[in-house]
């Protein structure tokens, strides 16, 4: 049983990071139609900068705070200048563009920091918490914590403010939205901040538990990419739910696997998505929708 | 002439230089006569490049010392030419980069890979060009069987696993767990404590695997611990080494009952494991407890002055670094025996010879191409944040 | 895909009129001017590859050989519009077959050949099937789950030599005669390249090219045109399956030794920026894109480990998405679009005069 609930924290935990991945994959997707490739990188960056700044001896909150801004400006970028600006541009090649983006950012930090990983301190001291037979570091709590801050400030921005009402008004239906004075331009680029720095701040709080290096960025892209279509890319909440589910599942598949099988878990969240992809290919929480032709 | 005639007649010109210039250039064996040119295949990055830096940085300390008077070659004295390139810790890589630092520099010999993944590809490239090669891959496909211009420098696997069995019987030591990375490297050392089950030595309780490239092991520690083994056995690099002593040390399993193979011989394992690694044992070279070797004989001395002059220039010490120092120091004795950088000189000449190195000692012979010597390995342990040396080496 | 590039490719042969004013030549133009033309360009690379620093012949043969499984993406993603990242599960499907029949069982090379092109062919035949629901991104998604899941499975086999790989191939051989050196092996894989670039471009000529070009433009169109596109698109998937597979069978019989990084995702994403730069819809697109994607990664090795002390890395990716970008942005249609739109415009300013 503790086993059990060690595999499921684990899970719960590990997951949350492709849970914010994703989240931000869906926001981006459905106001803009764009898959951001990118996504994964914003959380690298931003964790790769805290703990460099913080061996470098600057104290946490600045560091944060230099990480998330970094990296929000790199999001910016990608969207003004990588991105075409004309919605009918946007098209399936839109993804190649963000992979394009994804694979120089990684490049760059390559050049800049090289392959070793870098380690940042935990934002609380202490040692690892202890309940019902599991363990789990203390960071973790703060990973939690703090993705759950994101995604209930998300809810509330999009449901409660005119900017968040605006951001779905363009998802819906970006012209007719234009005609009510909403500029699709200006929601694309702030839906990208607001990715950006949804990203950024993930990263920063993963980055004590996971010594982060230049080369993580393509994997949580991939994790978080899976995370939005399982959860059914135009819904955000189906994107956490989706992560959390890879997460769980491959800590599961970790765990119970017999040993000499137990290279297999690294590849199941992709069997798995390819199981939900044959079965269900729109995602497994979408809302069956007809096609307008 | 018309348009379609300077067409044609510009087609056919082209045509024919072309055909004429499919013709390759012959690789002939060129080179500056006052240098001797040696290649290095290193993971300067990708998942091993913790290593690759040790060992490049070794092998430039190494480099300049030598040519600080040259070797005599013929009369004449000749300083050494490093050609340093990068496989990305992919074998693909690797396969491209030796053929190029032989096609391309002409090397008279090569130092690499710095791994077995990597190493294993190159082989037959080496053999079939006839150019020598010494290895810091650990496992012993690279030297069994053995292979005329093949040889490699860290312990063989099967010898770093004897040691830890001598270790486990001095303290009573029965059941025993293993956690090792899921690639070539790993794999061998899996397979030689399935052996010794399979023997009866000792009994192999649990055994994971996990990516390398894997960012938390508590899944691991978790199904580990839970066979409750006397000791538990590592098989891996940094950082993964490092994450795996803080999973374990968080699942309460005692420091002092974590065994590492040479792989956690760096610096960044201590950083990436922080308190959690203390107490624990490694089996490696007496030069990484540097610092407190008494220099009482000539080998002693070397590795001293190796383990002083490397920390100075770098700031800290790597347990790599000497193994790839001494794959450049044995291609030099050999070089230095034969009387030649002729690279079939150097490896008749490297197949009989005795060299004492910073890591070790070496006796090479036609059934012998590597590693080190049993001997020259030991037991160190974690004390204080720094590798010591152990009771049980 | 198709909103970006509504125009088809200019045909050599109704340049060639323009220029020359023959039209009883332009079957035999059409085919071999544009064969000749590749022909020559690949026998330049010996003699180029061999004396200019840093290129080494191993570069020439990876060269054609990611040409040969980038052609397969000409029909898939230049005609069909759909963005593949699982090319490379297809060239380790190749490389794993060829090397576990040559060392496992003891057959001749081609038939490793043979059955890899075989296996993969039939591996994207029962995907498609599988995954005829999904479309679009969804479909990207799972072209690169099956790649990442096939190399997971690879590394636990006992049969593909687990994490360790295989090692110990055999020289590719014909008849006895076997092919040792990379001079040699170039010719064989540039021999190769050319046979298929023909018949993929005659396959993109023919009824299966419009159909594609037409279900990429408008599904819904094409559907109630009577047109259904599944058994299409999956034609061409198969295609670009067996084009990886064959490249990589010859990667295995070249390098004599086959591991799980023939599957890894770097490899689909090489294949994708080789095809897109070099021109999606034109198969010299592939030869073009593979010489501009081994230089960059040549040069890139060469001269950015020089630019910061602590560069380390694969750092010639920077390369490689920037050379995505500025084409996607700026030359939309490739390279070798490019060039055949510009000799368009040439001609027809000419016959205007």
């Amino acid at each position: 049983m503790s086993a059990l609930l060690q595999y499921v924290a684990t899970g719960v935990t590990v997951g949350s990071a492709y849970a914010l991945v994703g989240l931000g994959i869906a926001l981006i997707a459905q106001v803009t139609g764009v898959v951001n490739f990118a996504q994964g990188q914003f959380v690298m960056l931003a964790g790769l900068l805290f703990a460099v700044l913080e061996e470098h001896d600057v104290p946490a909150a600045p560091a944060a705070l230099a990480a998330l801004a970094a990296t929000v400006l790199v999001g910016l970028l990608l969207e003004r200048l990588v991105l075409p600006r004309k919605a009918a541009g946007r098209t399936d090649q839109a993804i190649m563009l963000t992979i394009g983006a994804s694979i120089v950012i990684e490049g760059l930090a390559f050049v800049a920091v090289g392959t070793e990983p870098h380690f940042a301190s935990p934002f609380t001291a202490g040692g690892a918490l202890h309940f019902g037979g599991a363990s789990i570091d203390r960071q973790y709590l703060w990973v939690v914590g703090i993705a759950l801050v994101i995604m209930v400030t998300l809810w509330l921005l999009l449901t409660r403010t005119r900017l968040g009402w605006a951001m779905r008004a363009t998802a819906m239906d970006a012209d007719a939205a234009r005609l009510s004075g909403i500029s699709p331009s200006r929601m694309s680029l702030l839906v990208f901040v607001a990715a950006a720095a949804l990203g950024a701040i993930g990263g920063i709080v993963l980055a004590p538990l996971q010594s982060p290096d230049a080369s993580v960025g393509i994997g949580l892209g991939l994790k978080g990419f899976a995370a939005a279509v399982i959860g059914g890319l135009d819904r955000p909440a189906g994107a956490v739910a989706g992560g959390l589910a890879v997460g769980i599942v491959e800590a599961l598949a970790s765990g119970y696997l017999p040993s000499s099988q137990s290279g297999y878990a690294d590849g199941i969240a992709y069997a798995v998505l390819l199981v939900a992809l044959i079965v269900r290919p729109t995602g497994l929480l979408r809302r069956v929708a007809g096609e307008r032709v | 002439m018309s348009t379609r005639h300077w067409v044609a007649a510009g087609l056919a010109a082209v045509v024919t230089v072309a055909v004429g210039a499919g013709c390759a250039k012959e690789q002939g064996s060129g080179g500056d006569s006052s240098q001797i040119v040696i290649g290095a295949d290193l993971e300067l990055s990708g998942p091993a490049a913790v290593q690759g830096e040790a060992y490049q940085r070794a092998l430039k300390l190494v480099a300049a010392d030598i040519n600080k008077t040259g070797i005599k070659v013929g009369g004449k004295t000749k300083k050494i030419k490093l050609v340093i390139k990068d496989n990305k810790s992919d074998p693909a890589e690797s396969l491209t980069v030796a053929k190029s630092l032989i096609d391309n520099d002409h090397v008279a010999a090569m130092v690499g890979a710095g791994a077995s993944p990597t190493t294993i590809p190159i082989i037959p490239t080496v053999e079939q060009r006839k150019v020598p090669l010494v290895s810091m891959g650990s496992s012993d496909a690279i030297v069994k069987p053995v292979r005329k211009y093949v040889f490699k420098t860290p312990g063989n696997t099967d010898v770093i696993g004897d040691i830890m069995l001598k270790a486990f019987a001095k303290k009573k030591i029965k059941k025993i767990a293993v956690l090792s990375v899921d690639n070539a490297y790993g794999q061998a050392g899996l397979k030689v404590w399935q052996q010794l089950d399979k023997e009866g030595k000792i009994d192999l309780v649990a055994h994971e695997a996990f990516p390398d490239s894997v960012k938390d092991l508590s899944v691991q520690a978790t199904k580990v611990t839970s066979a409750d083994p006397d000791a538990v056995v590592v098989w891996a690099i940094p950082p993964q080494s490092g994450l795996a002593a803080k999973a374990l040390r968080q699942h309460k399993y005692p420091g002092d009952h974590v065994y590492y193979d040479t792989g956690a011989g760096s610096e960044l394992f201590v950083k990436g494991a922080g308190a959690a690694s203390e107490g624990s044992y490694m089996v490696h070279s007496r030069v990484l407890a540097g610092n407190e070797i008494t220099a009482t004989t000539p080998a002693a001395q070397t590795e001293k002055n190796f383990f002083t002059e490397y920390s100075a220039k770098y700031g800290n010490f790597s347990g790599f670094a000497p193994m790839a120092a001494d794959a450049l120091n044995l291609i030099v004795a050999g070089i230095k025996k034969a009387g030649s950088a002729d690279s079939q000189d150097i490896q008749k000449a490297m197949e009989n010879l005795d060299y004492d190195g910073t890591f070790g000692t070496y006796q090479f012979s036609p059934s012998n191409h590597g590693g080190v010597n049993e001997s020259s390995l030991t037991v160190l342990q974690v004390k204080n944040g720094t590798w010591s040396l152990s009771d049980l080496g | 895909m198709a909103a970006t590039d509504t125009t088809a490719p200019e045909s050599p042969a109704g340049l060639l009129d323009r220029l020359t004013g023959n039209r009883r030549l332009r079957p035999v133009v059409q085919v071999l001017l544009p064969a000749a033309v590749l022909v020559v360009a690949l026998l330049l690379i010996p003699f180029v590859f061999t004396r200019v620093h840093p290129y080494t012949m191993a570069d020439g043969v990876q060269l054609v050989l990611l040409a040969t499984a980038a052609l397969g993406l000409v029909p898939l993603t230049g005609y069909a519009g759909q963005v593949s990242l699982g090319q490379a599960a297809f060239y380790g499907t190749g490389a794993y077959a060829t090397a576990i029949l040559t060392v496992t069982f003891h057959q001749s090379p081609l038939l490793g050949l043979l059955v890899g092109a075989v296996a993969a062919g039939l591996l994207a035949w029962l995907l498609g099937r599988a995954l005829f629901r999904a479309a679009g991104h969804y479909l990207t998604l799972a072209t690169i789950a099956v790649g990442l899941v096939l190399g997971v499975v690879v590394k636990q086999l006992g049969i593909t030599g687990g994490a360790e790989g295989l090692s110990g191939l055999p020289p590719l051989s014909f008849g006895g005669v076997q092919i040792l050196g990379d001079v040699n092996f170039f010719y064989v894989a540039a021999g190769v390249l050319v046979v298929a670039s023909l018949v993929v471009q005659r396959m993109c000529r023919s009824q299966l090219g419009t159909t594609l070009l037409a279900i990429s433009d408008s599904p819904v169109a094409a559907q109630s045109g009577g047109v259904d596109p599944a058994p299409q698109k999956r034609f061409a998937f198969v295609v670009a399956a067996v084009c990886s597979a064959v490249a990589g069978s010859l990667y295995a019989l070249w390098s004599g030794f086959v591991d799980a990084s023939t599957l890894d995702l770097n490899l689909s994403l090489q294949l994708l920026i080789i095809a897109t730069v070099g021109g999606r819809r034109s198969v010299f697109g592939a030869t073009v894109g593979a010489f501009v994607v081994v230089s960059l990664a040549r040069i890139a090795k060469e001269w950015l480990p020089d630019v910061s002390s602590h560069a380390g890395g694969q750092v010639e990716i920077i390369a490689y998405g920037l050379a995505l970008i500025l084409v996607l942005r700026l030359l939309p249609r490739g390279i070798i679009g490019a060039l055949a739109a510009w000799l368009n415009r040439l001609s027809a300013s000419k016959s205007a005069e």
